[in-house]
């Protein structure tokens, strides 16, 4: 009966015990450490997918066949929207802005700036119409169009059973030629990972 | 000298002992004093909501923070916040939540070590099926209502997720709360132009509906009517046949990708969903003199004064449709769950009754008294997640591109009807706009 009574004491101090809270302990790690906490999408994802798939197509022949027929100009590539069809709130920005540093760092496309940032762009050129003198002033009109818009999505496939599960990410980037709406590029990266949940905990 | 040294000695032994017995029981009580403290904290929020004062109920839950019932705080926070219309706080809210629900899938050695012997009250709080779901919805719509339907999408992913990870055979739930949920993505797949998930997911819809009332006439009629319209559109003939004389439909408006006019999604939550109280039966063993007893949680429910609303914008006007019931869903879960309940209080009362015995054996008498403690500290646990609503209601209304004022007119109470200013409407294009509205009767 003692190991009754043992038993009692220990489920109310288990009571205590659920009940205590420590304080979160802090660790600065090298940013491209890698870190896979949950098994979710991360920024190790986002940034070896960038890598691999510009570098994918850097290296594929639409390049040379573009520089061929324009007489050597480098191409240049806005990056439109990127999809998130995917289970997980996936931030696409910051994995476009990894795929943008990918293709100005790599120096052999010409990158123009999206949308939003050219709207900004366009406003402090009319206050500068307005404000600047006349030998700092950058005149309207003088924007390089694009020639390639990059666009994509980010897909899940999840199976589970139990504690167990296997993500399948796929991300799909295609280069469309803004002039006749033709794909000149198609690249796939595929990441696979197993996550193992523990049924039990303390 | 020395004999009264020893009785003092035995006396103080005595007290010692029984200070053992009743430490452990003296924990519970404080244990159950949480519970309650829940059940105080989410009648001052019921209050405040019932008052218009989502403030003051956002205070009131501030109690709730860590411990065992953070889970509810999050969950009842989120819903709070969406309530006074900060949808970007509930969104981080309702995401702090959701990988808390997931750890706590895992089964807690100690919490039910503790749950086994002392009281159910003392496991961390773990959100049912049905709730769960919820999260989504809620979660999706905020995002809706923030302009961010691609983010709503990945909440309609993430309830197919949770279904298909749960019940891989079905993935449908077996004890309800799933029909709502998947209505909810076909609207969202809907709104998104993809409507091959769209189908996929009224379908689904339509199944859960009708495992709940075993009939096509629980069919919410928005929903018949959205089955037709995707099955004609996508070409179905065979199936859109079927649904055609299932629910005597002939006319829907069409599915058409450059549609001129656009929909106005209006999603009432209606009053404040149950709330559980613990009905407990003590009995006292006269051979022994030990208590026993058994204490279930029992649903309240807290009926809305308001039964429906009219929904109008210019010359168009919808009555909204029930399309899910809290209250329903919150019973049946209940009734899945008893049986295992009933188990755990069977535990509870073997253990206490070991418990008692052995503490007569070391004083006549206290084990009566230790069996009256753990009694009285063994009580249901009647956590839920109460700022749910009672039932969700759903209106879709048709209009020309343009903005509007959206006037909302209760029906069997609330009070004067609410107007929602500036609602823009564009051709092809959902808007969702939402309203929970915590009158009670």
């Amino acid at each position: 009966m003692n190991s009754l009574r043992l038993t009692l004491a220990a489920a109310a101090a288990s009571l205590l015990l659920a009940g205590c809270s420590s304080m979160p302990s802090v660790q600065r790690i090298a940013p491209d450490q890698v870190t896979d906490v949950s098994g979710y999408w991360n920024d190790t994802d986002a940034n070896q997918t960038a890598q691999e798939m510009i570098g994918q197509m850097l290296g594929d022949p639409w390049l040379g066949n573009y520089e061929g027929a324009t007489g050597g100009k480098q191409p240049t590539v806005i990056v439109g929207q990127i999809t998130n069809l995917s289970s997980e709130h996936i931030s696409t920005s910051t994995f476009i802005d990894d795929i943008q540093r990918e293709i100005i760092n790599s120096g052999k496309v010409q990158f123009v700036a999206g949308a939003e940032q050219r709207s900004d762009v366009r406003n402090e050129r009319q206050d500068q119409d307005l404000n600047a003198s006349a030998g700092t002033r950058s005149a309207m009109g003088q924007e390089t169009g694009a020639d390639f818009m990059m666009q994509g999505t980010i897909n899940t496939i999840i199976d589970a059973a139990g504690g167990t599960s296997v993500k399948y990410y796929q991300v799909d980037l295609r280069l469309i030629n803004m002039k006749n709406n033709v794909i000149a590029w198609v690249g796939q990266k595929k990441i696979k990972k197993i996550v193992q949940s523990s049924g039990t905990r303390f | 000298m020395r004999g009264s040294t020893r009785a003092a000695a035995q006396r103080g032994a005595t007290a010692w002992d029984r200070g053992r017995w009743l430490f452990p029981a003296a924990l519970v009580l404080a244990c159950t004093g949480c519970a309650a403290n829940y059940q105080d904290v989410m009648r001052n929020v019921s209050q405040d909501l019932a008052a218009q004062q989502p403030q003051a109920a956002l205070k009131s839950l501030d109690k709730l923070q860590g411990g065992g019932d953070q889970l509810l705080y999050l969950l009842n926070k989120a819903m709070v916040l969406r309530m006074q219309g900060d949808y970007a706080a509930s969104v981080q809210a309702f995401e702090q939540a959701k990988p808390l629900m997931l750890y706590l899938e895992a089964t807690s050695f100690t919490e039910t070590a503790a749950a086994l012997t002392l009281s159910e009250g003392a496991r961390t709080y773990q959100a049912p099926l049905y709730e769960r779901l919820l999260v989504h919805v809620y979660q999706g719509l905020n995002f809706l209502q923030m302009g961010q339907p691609d983010q709503a999408r990945v909440e309609a992913a993430q309830v197919d997720d949770l279904l298909k990870r749960l019940y891989p055979n079905t993935d449908a739930s077996p004890v309800g709360g799933d029909a709502f949920p998947r209505y909810f993505s076909g609207l969202v797949f809907e709104d998104l132009g993809e409507y091959s998930d769209a189908m996929i997911a009224y379908r689904q819809a339509y199944q859960a509906y009708k495992a709940q009332g075993d009939s096509d006439a629980v069919i919410p009629e928005d929903l018949k009517m959205s089955l037709c319209r995707f099955a004609d559109f996508l070409g179905l003939s065979d199936e859109l046949n079927g649904y055609k004389q299932r629910f005597g439909i002939s006319q829907w408006p069409t599915v058409n990708k450059q549609d001129a006019q656009g929909q106005v999604i209006f999603v009432f939550s209606d009053g404040l969903g149950p709330l559980k109280f613990a009905q407990t039966s003590p009995l006292l063993d006269p051979v022994s003199g030990h208590y026993f007893s058994v204490s279930l949680p029992v649903l309240q429910r807290r009926p809305p004064a308001i039964q429906a609303v009219d929904v109008t914008a210019a010359d168009a006007s919808a009555h909204s449709e029930r399309m899910a019931s809290i209250a329903a869903d919150a019973s049946q879960q209940m009734a899945a769950d008893r049986p295992k309940l009933l188990a755990a209080e069977f535990t509870r009362n073997v253990v206490r009754s070991a418990a008692a015995n052995q503490a007569d054996k070391k004083e006549q008498g206290l084990g009566t008294l230790v069996s009256l403690v753990a009694t009285i500290a063994d009580q249901a646990d009647i956590r839920i997640w109460g700022t749910l609503p009672d039932n969700i209601q759903v209106a879709r209304l048709r209009l020309p591109p343009g903005t509007y004022d959206l006037t909302v007119s209760f029906i069997g109470g609330g009070g004067a009807p609410r107007v929602i200013k500036n609602v823009q409407v564009q051709a092809g294009q959902m808007t969702f706009e939402s309203l929970q509205w915590a009158y009670l009767n």
